[in-house]
């Protein structure tokens, strides 16, 4: 009897275990590294989907990937660094650097992921991209916390309901690549990002513990003697009338003049130093790649390998922007 | 070990098989059953299992003492040995910290040096149940209504039976010492509905307690900061997260044992369909209830000294009732409003007007009926706030917050989909349970159901759990008491 009960069990547990290792087997974010039908590039293809499902895609993917090759030089911040092209930096600094931009990353991404890659690798550079909007209470959420959590615990990958949905969407991109579109900003994009950035610039509410995070990380990499620099993003003109209109601008200084006590800092957001012109931009955030790729230049400006300070009001070596690489 | 953990998932299969190919040593099952408590209670720390060897090991030999003793007088002494050795240790890991607490404001308010020091004591899982288990063994035995058994195997397999050990149902031992001391059969009808009654139990913790849990805590955090109405909408969500955070642990711990050949008493009873305050109190925590009333409610007198002795002793129930959950003034607080709540129906001899099940042989209540079960609830919602809230000042900035202008503003909603999935799972949770509301669970069924419908509705529950759970699900509630 007890035999007959067991195999009924087996029998309706079955279709359950099938499901988990289908996700086993396909390994959206390459935890196993066991092969598996769909191939690294198309998997890292699928990391920028949707705008839902990035932030988790792109912190799991990363977290996987860096402590599987760990790196001295690292790059922390949100979906600005997403379309970075690490190659670039390399032929200008010498330096392979790993991204850890992350679509929805704050200072709380940035904090997690700087200790853990100083519990993984022994640090040489780290370049912090900032926000001083990030500085809003709104942005203090943990992305971090359940993609480290399957790490921990890498049996409950196969059950995890987004690594799950990952896995389904590599297979159906798999079998129907041209029926997906991936991070395509749609029409509305420019507008409801200024809505939303100027319904926080209006209820300016600062989060107390960013200036602790970064404190213990620059206080990290005094110690340790580790190269950090802080870099503001820019963007665009738009958003940088609603901070001004808001009244932020004195409270801007104050934030520079305080991460100027931790580390070396640049600027970037300053107006009149980046085009209005939208083909730049994807939105009021996030520059285009070829945009960016001119920012490297200035950022990490050759022959001395130190990031510059002094930037021209332009982008100069810009071209017709494109959009290839999205 | 937790019941909603991977570690298990793997365990139970394990025990089950290795249990059931020794069913034909009953001593050996037995011990095999010590050993699985051993492991499941050790899982959490190991160094606590000191102290449940040590409170069983003394309760099994007073037993066996006052079963060779006749004097009165000494068997009270053996009894008050087992008192303090199980009140003692409780009292110590539970209360010491909370009374030096306690002391240390009243002397500082009268001026008066006070030397002795908090000792940041953790407290040990389950000991408030498994004492009040054991307990249970030496005063029947006392009472003589029970045997004492002479097998220690028998007895601490009796109180380190893993389903139960940790948080309830907290059971009797003229209930559970005969079945440890007769050979199990297995039952495939049983079993089955065993491990149908841990799956609902399941879907209860994950669905509905974890993801209530998120709003709860987010907005309990700092009441003041919150509108009345979301600090109404988060205290409704927390009625539901501890109702379906402790009945699914009881759910689970009732249905693993089932799986085992053992029948576990009923801890709740669909409480939030109680039409008055006396009725819930027979529906919710029914382990609880009755033993304060068989050891402590009737040994006090019970309701014979007439309508001052009865207030008096239901007084002192509630208000033990809500010490034992913590030491802490807000429970205390709880226990006295929800006597409050029930003493005004003793008084007037209605406290056992509302017996049977609500709506009996009608798909749906009678508007009074709705109306009484809103009312209870509404009334148990308020006694929650005190529960939940981290000290008194809390409770009353929740009450201030609730009983404002701002009552009436839009709840504020941080995540919309974690409250939809609450809404929605505490929508099937309440429409399952009302269907069932004359069974034992809210997804009991017989067996005319057809196979199709029972997997659909199995596989429907499981993928509910899996894309519902939350991250960072996980204790029950009731461990920390």
């Amino acid at each position: 009897m007890v035999r007959n009960f067991l195999l009924q069990c087996l029998k309706l547990s079955l279709p359950v275990l099938v499901v988990f290792a289908f996700v086993a087997w396909v390994d959206p974010y390459c935890l196993y590294h066991t092969g598996g039908p769909i191939s690294s590039e198309l998997k890292e293809k699928n990391l920028y989907h949707s705008g839902r499902t990035m932030p988790f895609s792109n912190m799991m993917w990363k977290l996987v990937d860096y402590r599987r090759n760990p790196n001295a030089n690292v790059l922390l911040g949100d979906s600005r660094l997403s379309y970075f092209d690490l190659d670039s930096l390399e032929q200008l600094t010498g330096d392979r650097y790993f991204n850890f931009g992350i679509p929805g990353g704050n200072y709380t991404s940035i904090d997690h992921l700087f200790r853990y890659a100083d519990s993984l690798a022994a640090l040489e550079n780290v370049v912090i991209q900032v926000a001083f909007r990030g500085l809003h209470v709104s942005q203090n959420f943990d992305i971090y916390e359940e993609p480290a959590a399957l790490l921990e615990r890498p049996y409950s990958y196969v059950y995890n309901r987004r690594v799950m949905e990952a896995a389904g969407l590599n297979v159906f991109s798999s079998v129907f690549p041209t029926a997906l579109n991936y991070d395509a900003p749609d029409a509305s994009q420019w507008r409801s990002v200024l809505d939303a950035e100027r319904a926080n610039a209006t209820h300016w509410m600062i989060d107390s513990t960013v200036f602790d995070r970064l404190q213990y990380i620059a206080d990290r990499c005094k110690t340790r003697g580790i190269r950090l620099v802080l870099v503001e993003y820019p963007t665009h003109p738009d958003l940088q009338r609603i901070m001004s209109e808001a009244g932020l601008t004195q409270q801007r200084e104050a934030y520079l003049a305080r991460l100027r006590t931790m580390a070396e800092v640049i600027d970037l957001d300053v107006p009149g130093m980046f085009p209005t012109d939208r083909s730049f931009w994807r939105d009021p955030l996030h520059l285009t790649v070829d945009a960016q790729r001119a920012l490297i230049a200035r950022i990490w400006a050759a022959p001395t390998k130190s990031p510059a300070t002094a930037i021209d009001p332009v982008l100069p070596g810009l071209a017709t922007p494109k959009e290839s690489a999205e | 070990m937790l019941f909603n953990s991977i570690d298990f998932a793997i365990f139970l299969p394990i025990v089950f098989v290795l249990y059931w190919l020794l069913k034909d040593q009953l001593r050996l099952q037995n011990a095999f059953l010590i050993l699985c408590g051993f492991v499941f209670y050790g899982w959490w720390d190991w160094r606590f299992l000191g102290l449940l060897i040590f409170t069983s090991g003394v309760d099994y030999l007073v037993a066996l003492g006052l079963e060779r003793v006749a004097k009165d007088g000494r068997r009270k002494g053996l009894l008050a040995i087992s008192l303090v050795a199980n009140l003692g240790l409780l009292g110590f890991f539970k209360y010491y910290d909370f009374f030096i607490n306690s002391f240390h404001s009243a002397f500082t308010v009268l001026g008066l040096p006070f030397g002795l020091q908090t000792l940041n004591l953790v407290l040990p899982v389950g000991i408030s149940f498994y004492t009040f288990q054991s307990l249970s063994y030496t005063i029947d035995v006392y009472r003589k209504q029970l045997k004492a058994t002479s097998d220690p195997v028998t007895f601490f397999a009796f109180v380190s039976f893993f389903p139960q050990m940790l948080a309830g149902p907290i059971e009797r031992a003229r209930h559970m010492i005969p079945q440890f001391e007769l050979k199990r059969t297995f039952n495939t009808a049983i079993a089955r509905d065993g491990l149908r009654q841990m799956l609902w139990g399941l879907f209860k913790k994950i669905v509905v307690a974890d993801n209530c849990s998120q709003i709860v805590n987010l907005y309990y955090t700092d009441p003041a900061a919150h509108s009345g109405s979301t600090m109404a909408l988060a205290t409704i969500m927390f009625a539901f997260q501890i109702y379906c955070d402790f009945s699914g642990y009881s759910d689970i711990a009732i249905g693993c044992a089932r799986l085992f050949g053992f029948d576990l008493m009923r801890n709740f009873a669909f409480p939030y369909f109680s039409r008055d305050i006396a009725e819930f109190w027979r529906r919710w925590h029914i382990s609880l209830s009755t033993w304060f009333r068989d050891y402590l409610y009737i040994p006090l007198g019970g309701s014979k000294g007439g309508k001052g002795m009865v207030v008096r002793n239901t007084m002192i129930i509630f208000l033990v009732s809500g010490f034992w959950h913590g030491a802490n003034w807000t429970f205390v607080a709880w226990g006295a409003l929800n006597a409050l709540f029930f003493l005004p129906l003793v008084i007037m001899d209605k406290h056992k007007t509302m017996s049977g099940t609500v709506a009996n042989g009608r798909n749906l209540p009678s508007l009074r009926e709705l109306g009484m079960m809103l009312l209870t609830f509404a009334m148990v919602c308020f006694a929650w706030i005190f529960f939940r809230a981290q000290n008194m000042e809390h409770a009353y900035a929740v009450i201030g917050r609730i009983f404002s202008y701002s009552l009436f503003s839009s709840p504020e909603i941080s995540s919309a989909l974690t409250l939809t999935i609450s809404v929605a799972g505490i929508g099937i949770m309440l429409i399952l349970e009302w269907l069932n509301r004359e069974r034992q669970y809210g997804l009991q069924m017989d067996d005319r159901s057809t196979r199709p419908v029972r997997y659909a509705l199995y596989y429907g529950i499981i993928a509910i759990i899996i894309v519902c759970a939350p991250l960072g699900g996980g204790e029950f509630i009731y461990f920390q008491f």
